[in-house]
């Protein structure tokens, strides 16, 4: 199998799961894309050193993980807070929980997202998301603590309660 | 943890088809490879100049800065991208103006505008190399395929994405090598058509993508 056709394969069958990844640190499609292409054209570039899959998904994570908190050092496309969630969902409106859903998450600041995402999105270990996101075990075990109390209070009782995620933090 | 997870995964529910192909990642893939060496290649040859020259360099604090020269291109690429243009200018329909932008022909693709008075739009070339990939495998609104007497396969596909139209013509040979060529009803980055319909018929667009494929052979 040549280099690319290992590559097309790769791809074929991570870009989605990458996708979702990004989707859920940055909350748009459009963006979420961009995120994966940059990430799949960074791989493709260190591609002769990462031939394990193993690492080449690890490597992936750790991209978009990374981009995405990088964003925020960069002040024109720094996010801005909105002060009020959009109303609560009617039931059975799927449509409308999805946007208080989102609008939850993008109230949680960067760096808690990204390791609530790689801890209970991806399944990482504490050591493999403060590797992904080049920090201690320590902050991330804080950042996770503090993610899920301000994904909580964005909340604000619209949805059961992440006491079980809390505990497991 | 359960929870969080539940709740991450109601989110994705409205997930949208994927649309990344994975010709322009490893075209972007290419680029990112190739702007490495070339810093590596900067870096090396600053160590040397730098050894080279010495203390005094160092230390000097009369010298002139020299005015910057212009860029360089490389003769190859410009070549290249010289009869890429010529191609689409002679193969596009008629009354088409075609102009570069924003960058230069870097080996892998080429971004530029048509215009025959409607409205502009992108159009994009861009060349492959070793893939595997059949583009009527992924969902589109239209897809057809013809193989040529050599082994190639010519593709063409129309995708939608709202009111946005999407044309790409494909030209990949036996080999994996090949041409994209991409265009659509809208400027690039504009988040709405900039004219009524497409530019290209699918037979304009066959007919570019052949030619081109005789540009960019090997």
């Amino acid at each position: 199998m040549t280099v690319d056709a290992e590559f097309a394969e790769l791809f074929a069958t991570r870009a989605a799961a990458v996708r979702r990844t990004a989707f859920l640190l940055c909350g748009d499609w459009a963006q979420a894309e961009d995120l994966t292409q940059t990430a799949f054209a960074k791989l493709y570039a260190a591609w002769p050193r990462l031939r394990d899959p193993g690492a080449a998904e690890a490597y992936l994570r750790r991209i978009v993980a990374r981009a995405h908190v990088d964003e925020s050092r960069r002040p024109w496309r720094r996010e801005r807070p909105t002060a009020e969630l959009p109303d609560a969902p009617s039931p059975g409106d799927g449509t409308d929980e999805r946007v208080v859903l989102l609008a939850a998450l993008a109230a949680v600041p960067r760096r808690q997202r990204a390791c609530l995402v790689l801890r209970y999105f991806e399944d990482c270990s504490v050591t493999d998301t403060a590797a992904a996101l080049r920090c201690s075990e320590g902050t991330v075990k804080s950042n996770t603590a503090r993610g899920l109390d301000a994904l909580r209070a964005a909340l604000g009782g619209v949805l059961p309660d992440l006491t079980t995620a809390r505990d497991s933090a | 943890m359960n929870d969080t997870r539940e709740l991450f995964e109601r989110v994705l529910a409205d997930e949208p088809p994927l649309r990344l192909t994975v010709e322009p990642v490893v075209a972007a893939g290419r680029r990112v490879r190739r702007r490495r060496r070339m810093a590596y290649a900067a870096c090396s040859l600053s160590l040397v100049a730098v050894a080279a020259a010495g203390v005094p360099l160092l230390l000097s604090d009369t010298a002139a800065v020299a005015p910057a020269g212009p860029v360089s291109f490389d003769p190859r690429l410009a070549a290249e991208e010289r009869r890429i243009v010529e191609v689409i200018s002679a193969r596009s329909p008629a009354a088409v103006t075609y102009r570069i932008g924003p960058k230069r022909w870097d080996g892998d693709i080429l971004d530029g505008t048509v215009d025959d008075g409607q409205g502009a739009v992108f159009l994009t070339v861009v060349r492959l190399g070793g893939t595997t990939y059949r583009p009527c495998g992924t969902p589109a609104a239209t897809c057809s395929e013809r193989r040529l007497d050599d082994g190639s396969v010519v593709t063409v596909r129309l995708l939608w994405n709202g009111e946005r139209r999407l044309r790409q013509a494909f030209l990949v040979r036996p080999d994996g090598t090949g041409v994209i060529v991409n265009t659509g009803n809208h400027a690039r980055g504009a988040a709405s058509p900039t004219r009524p319909g497409l530019l290209y018929t699918e037979d304009e667009l066959t007919t570019l993508v052949l030619a081109l494929g005789e540009v960019l052979r090997g």
